[in-house]
């Protein structure tokens, strides 16, 4: 059976695949980097990423420092690498809680139904209604800002998508007959939906979740622009982003190298998304 | 380097497509196009209380006294007498009207002033015209205000929001509008005001000093100060409000802009919390305030365009204003002596406070980088403006941020500060000798007996570092060359007097 | 039957649009401080603070309060902005026409683009023009939106000199003048709506390129052209709708963002600016409008897919 997908081609399988296969390799080759810098990149760095050097402010790209300085002399490559963490760990957090969440609500939705189905879809329309980044605005005025809330906000902002893909595979899933064969064989309802229904409903959940990981960089941007990202002097790439406005004219490559961070970051996950969508729709079930 | 080099052989190869853009029409003669960095909240001045509307208020509002730009005061709507130190009779101008053709009557002053001093109101200016016991019309255009104590402060403050008057009638009519569509005696009325667009004013043929020069003035609020400079250079704007100190260069080197600048009235300051520990410890802040390094902030922050500020009296009171007054300067092995000292378990740590503004944000990193160097682990916090005053107004913070836009009379940048019932008392300061000095400035009504208070009251403050004090910030202002304009030393801009040369 | 469902499906919008006002309520009534004290600033006494608390009546209970609202909010009256004073409908209506107008013509640029571009790449698969759309896509729709702006910024206005950095002119003021500052924020706004929307019409128009009828149209001797234009858009035209109508949210956090960057007075700046300021009622009526305008725009693609397939009517 084959899903009403809008973006289900009709090209060759093995030629499809080929392109998969090489996206997946350039993102996830850009990924892997990322998660390289994030790791390990605090003990690589040339220069403590936090200290101000007072006598080179805002100095042009050179030998000594590659990427330049920021407003208070701090080495801008040094700062990117040690903010690769700051994206990793949102991105990471967000998903992490958004798939376990969502896909145990979006499961336990379909598999009960009735009143219990109706409630998590009113909660899932009013999270899909109720305007996202002001959510996360709100949340981090409250709680104060941090990487947690950026995650957390995040982590609610994607909650209705992964809910809404699980809850759909699981109904669908439910009905195929070796499902009915599994029941008619006497398997307890938790050991269907554990064994059988879970497995097969997470893949179309982690594309999503790689989706989950580029908006979730991206909305720490976004919210270190609005002056709400995390507490300084913590590099992150949206607030090196956001601090070098006032300087594009003396100091154009801090905003330039800080928005090329984090958009290369988000067209990994992207790449490797769009490779493990487009594996998916051959596999299928 | 090389990206930089690009951008500037594009601005290059550019300049003959800007001079034929179309987009900037050429500045009509009659208009005045005004960028400020923030819009205003309210038109009232009852309610004013941000700093947000300086750069409009005198356009729409005439107080009482007026304020000359070296901050001496003159008759504005009435000329004044100070029969006896607890006595002030006002007589107002004849034949006056606010903007709606209300006339400027004693009853009309004594209007404004009740309606501040009344609690329900929520004036934010109640607290500096608490001396004022009564006001009483003696006849058609002349009242008398009496004082509870001598006051000397009180004409200073009669020049500012507090001396605005507001049409009664139009208040009454309008209502919770009037804010809005405000009605006053000044130069300009408005005309309409669109929220974070733009506030359009026409000249009042009705105004004391005669018509002003310039027939409309129209206020866009741009809160970014780069984008705000950009639109002056392309001739969208013909004067700019704070001017970002690090793209000076970029007016003086403009020969169609000209960039005014004088030392402000207000200070840039970071608020001890002496109520709990760590800075309960007077040696703590001591040490705190002597390994900072004022000359960075000045340098890294301001770009060399501010004073540095050891205290809270501005270079812009002159007659008050010691330039060689400079305790507690940097002195680190003194500061690591201070602490160990108090035996505390080093790095000692604290929190630092400041808003989500780019400029505070750098002055906090700098102050973390060099108190480390004492012994002090910063961690900084940012919030926005509202969690800040409730923070500090609660005083749950260690250190925060405090600034102040500044008076032009030192009082106003002193006693709610560092009095103990003061308003803005935020680190929890208390000093008997210091009140009682506060105090006497207040009442003494000679300059020489004044200025001499307020320095030894500044002194005995810098001893106990309740507040550390880094600079007092520029006023920096730029407008187009063909612009002619008085600049204010608290950065209000009075544009009845501006005109096109 | 038609009638029937709709009202079914408008009655079930009403416990959404609940479930948004409260948690917008209380949400921000969590938030420290409140609006006297960010009205009245660092000078206010305690005393200043409260009586303006009371004026103000947000010093009664929170439930007090909502419900309150609630009820002049049903009878057609938003409020008035604590900060301002001024009726919170009118600044809402103030604030819609830019957004409106920048949101709008993002959409429309980005369609511009998309179907051409998308109908290109389908009718081509494998070509060197396909591929590169496709780059272009992934590339635009990796691009986080205000850095886009910077750029744009950083090349057409600080560069360049060809465009207006920021600030709205009315187009009733000025058609010209209107134009140019749209230029950028609408630029920053509609490369991820282009992207995501070429990438649609792209599928969609392949999938349905492929179905039998097709065939039928091409041995009919029909053009190629004829059959892209009128069987292949036309059937690759409602999940082109769906996912437009499923952008609204993505499109007003891109808003917020070009509003923030480019001093765009619309919508998104009003909520962040009142978010700060504390005013509640304000930000409480571009929740629950913006929440309504959602769920409306998700109806109305329901109803039309709807009449056009009477299967789809299910709950």
């Amino acid at each position: 059976m084959r899903t009403a997908d809008p973006t289900n081609g009709n090209l060759a399988g093995n030629e499809q695949s080929e392109t998969s296969a090489r996206r997946a390799i350039i993102g996830g080759g850009v990924v892997g980097v990322v998660v390289v810098l994030a790791v390990f990149g605090a003990a690589m760095v040339p220069y403590d990423a936090n200290l101000p050097d007072f006598d080179h402010l805002l100095a042009a790209p050179s030998l000594a420092h590659p990427l330049g300085t920021d407003d208070l002399g701090r080495d801008v490559l040094s700062r990117l690498i040690v903010g690769a963490q700051a994206s990793v760990w949102v991105g990471f957090i967000a998903v992490l809680t958004a798939t376990v969440v969502g896909t145990t609500a979006g499961i336990v939705a379909a598999w009960l139904g009735g009143a219990v189905d109706a409630v998590i879809i009113a909660a899932v329309n009013i999270v899909l209604a109720f305007p996202g980044l002001l959510l996360a605005l709100s949340l981090t005025v409250v709680l104060g800002p941090g990487l947690g809330v950026v995650a957390a906000s995040q982590a609610i902002v994607n909650l209705p998508l992964i809910v809404r893909t699980a809850r759909g595979r699981a109904l669908l899933i439910r009905q195929m007959p070796y499902v009915e064969a599994r029941r008619a064989l006497g398997f307890s309802e938790f050991n269907i939906m554990r064994r059988t229904i879970l497995p097969n409903s997470l893949a179309p959940v982690i594309v999503q979740a790689s989706l989950i990981f580029a908006n979730s960089v991206i909305a720490e941007s976004y919210l270190s622009f609005l002056g709400l990202g995390v507490q300084p002097p913590t590099p992150t790439w949206g607030t090196m982003l956001r601090g070098s406005i006032g300087f594009l004219d003396r100091a154009p490559w801090i905003a330039t190298f800080a928005g090329l961070s984090i958009f290369l970051t988000v067209l990994g996950f992207n790449l490797i998304g769009d490779a493990l969508h487009d594996s998916l729709q051959e596999r299928d079930i | 380097m090389t990206i930089a080099a690009v951008y500037r052989s594009a601005a290059v190869a550019a300049a003959l497509i800007w001079s034929t853009s179309t987009f900037a029409a050429p500045p009509d003669p009659d208009t005045l196009i005004v960028g400020i960095a923030s819009d205003p909240v309210t038109l009232d001045p009852g309610l004013m209380a941000s700093y947000f509307e300086v750069a409009v208020q005198f356009n729409v509002h005439e107080a009482l006294v007026s304020q000359r730009p070296d901050l001496s005061l003159e008759p504005g709507l009435a000329s004044y007498e100070c029969p006896d130190p607890t006595t002030y009779d006002f007589k107002l101008r004849p034949g006056l009207t606010f903007h709606d053709g209300t006339p400027i009557d004693a009853a009309a002053a004594k209007f404004n002033l009740d309606r501040l001093l009344d609690p329900a109101t929520g004036s934010p200016r109640r607290p500096e015209l608490e001396p004022i016991d009564s006001v009483t019309v003696t006849g058609p255009l002349t009242f008398e205000v009496k004082l509870k104590h001598p006051f000397a402060p009180l004409l200073q403050i009669l020049a500012l929001r507090a001396g605005m008057l507001i049409s009664p009638t139009a208040l009454k009519a309008l209502g919770p509008d009037f804010a809005a569509h405000a009605v006053g005696a000044g130069p300009y009325k408005v005309v309409s005001w669109t929220k974070n667009s733009e506030l359009v004013l026409e000249r009042f043929d009705g105004y004391w000093r005669g018509p002003a020069p310039i027939k409309r003035i129209v206020f866009r609020p741009m809160p970014d100060e780069t984008v705000r400079l950009m639109n002056l250079r392309s001739g969208a704007l013909q004067l700019v409000d704070s001017v970002p100190a690090q793209s000076l260069s970029n007016v003086t080197g403009d020969p169609t802009l000209a960039l005014k600048q004088t030392s402000g009235l207000g200070f840039n300051a970071f608020s001890f919390n002496t109520t709990r520990p760590p800075f309960s410890d007077r040696d703590v802040r001591r040490a705190f305030t002597l390994a900072v390094d004022r000359s960075v902030i000045q340098h890294a922050v301001y770009f060399d365009t501010a004073t540095i500020a050891y205290g809270a009296i501005p270079p812009g009171a002159a007659w008050a204003y010691d330039p060689a007054f400079a305790p507690l300067k940097t002195d680190l092995p003194a500061a690591r002596a201070l602490l160990a000292k108090t035996g505390l378990a080093l790095p000692i740590a604290v929190s630092l406070t400041v808003t989500n503004d780019l400029a505070q944000v750098r002055a906090a990193e700098i102050l973390q980088a060099q108190a480390a160097r004492a012994g002090f682990k910063v961690d900084i916090q940012r919030t926005d403006l509202t969690s800040l005053i409730t923070l500090l107004k609660r005083r749950t913070f260690d250190l925060a941020i405090s600034p102040w836009s500044g008076r032009s009379d030192p009082d106003g940048n002193l006693f709610g500060f560092f009095t103990r019932s003061g308003s803005a008392n935020f680190s929890g300061y208390s000093s008997p000798s210091v009140d009682d000095l506060l105090q006497k400035g207040r009442t003494a009504l000679d300059l020489t007996t004044r200025a001499r208070l307020y320095r030894q009251a500044e002194a005995e403050i810098a001893e106990d570092a309740p507040v550390l004090f880094l600079a007092f910030p520029a006023m920096l202002q730029a407008a187009d060359a063909s612009l002619d304009w008085i600049q204010y030393p608290d950065g209000a801009l009075h544009l009845g007097f501006a005109r096109y040369k | 039957m038609m009638v029937r469902w709709l009202v079914r499906r408008v009655l079930a919008i009403v416990p959404t649009l609940f479930g948004v006002s409260i948690i917008g309520f209380f949400l921000m009534r969590q938030v420290p401080g409140d609006p006297a004290t960010a009205l009245l600033g660092f000078e206010a006494s305690s005393d200043a603070v409260s009586a303006l608390q009371a004026r103000l009546h947000v010093d009664q209970s929170w439930p007090v309060q909502y419900f309150a609202w609630i009820a002049s909010l049903l009878q057609g009256d938003f409020g008035r902005s604590l900060q301002t004073g001024r009726p919170v409908g009118e600044m809402l209506a103030q604030s819609f026409a830019p957004t409106a107008l920048l949101a709008v013509s993002a959409l429309g640029v980005s369609l511009a683009f998309a179907i051409p571009a998308g109908v290109v790449a389908a009718t081509h698969p494998r070509s060197a023009a396909d591929r590169l759309l496709t780059l272009i896509g992934i590339v635009a729709q990796s691009m986080p939106a205000f850095w886009l702006g910077v750029l744009l910024i950083l090349g057409l206005s600080v560069g360049l000199h060809i465009l207006p950095s920021s600030g709205y002119i009315s187009p009733v003021v000025s058609l010209w003048g209107c134009a140019m500052h749209l230029i950028s924020p609408m630029l920053t706004l509609a490369a991820g709506l282009a992207a995501a929307n070429m990438r649609t019409v792209r599928s969609a128009v392949r999938q349905v390129l492929s179905a039998d009828f097709m065939r039928t149209a091409k041995a009919k001797g029909l053009s190629r052209a004829a059959i892209v234009w009128h069987h292949g858009l036309g059937n690759a035209a409602m999940p082109i709708v769906t996912v437009i109508s499923l952008q609204f949210g993505q499109l007003l956090s891109g808003v917020v963002v070009a509003e923030t960057l480019f001093d765009w007075p619309g919508i998104g700046k009003l909520v962040v600016e009142a978010v700060f300021a504390r005013d509640y009622p304000v930000v409480e009526a571009v929740v629950l409008c913006t929440a309504a305008v959602f769920v409306a725009i998700g109806l109305a693609t329901d109803a039309l897919y709807a009449a056009v397939d009477p299967r789809v009517r299910l709950p």
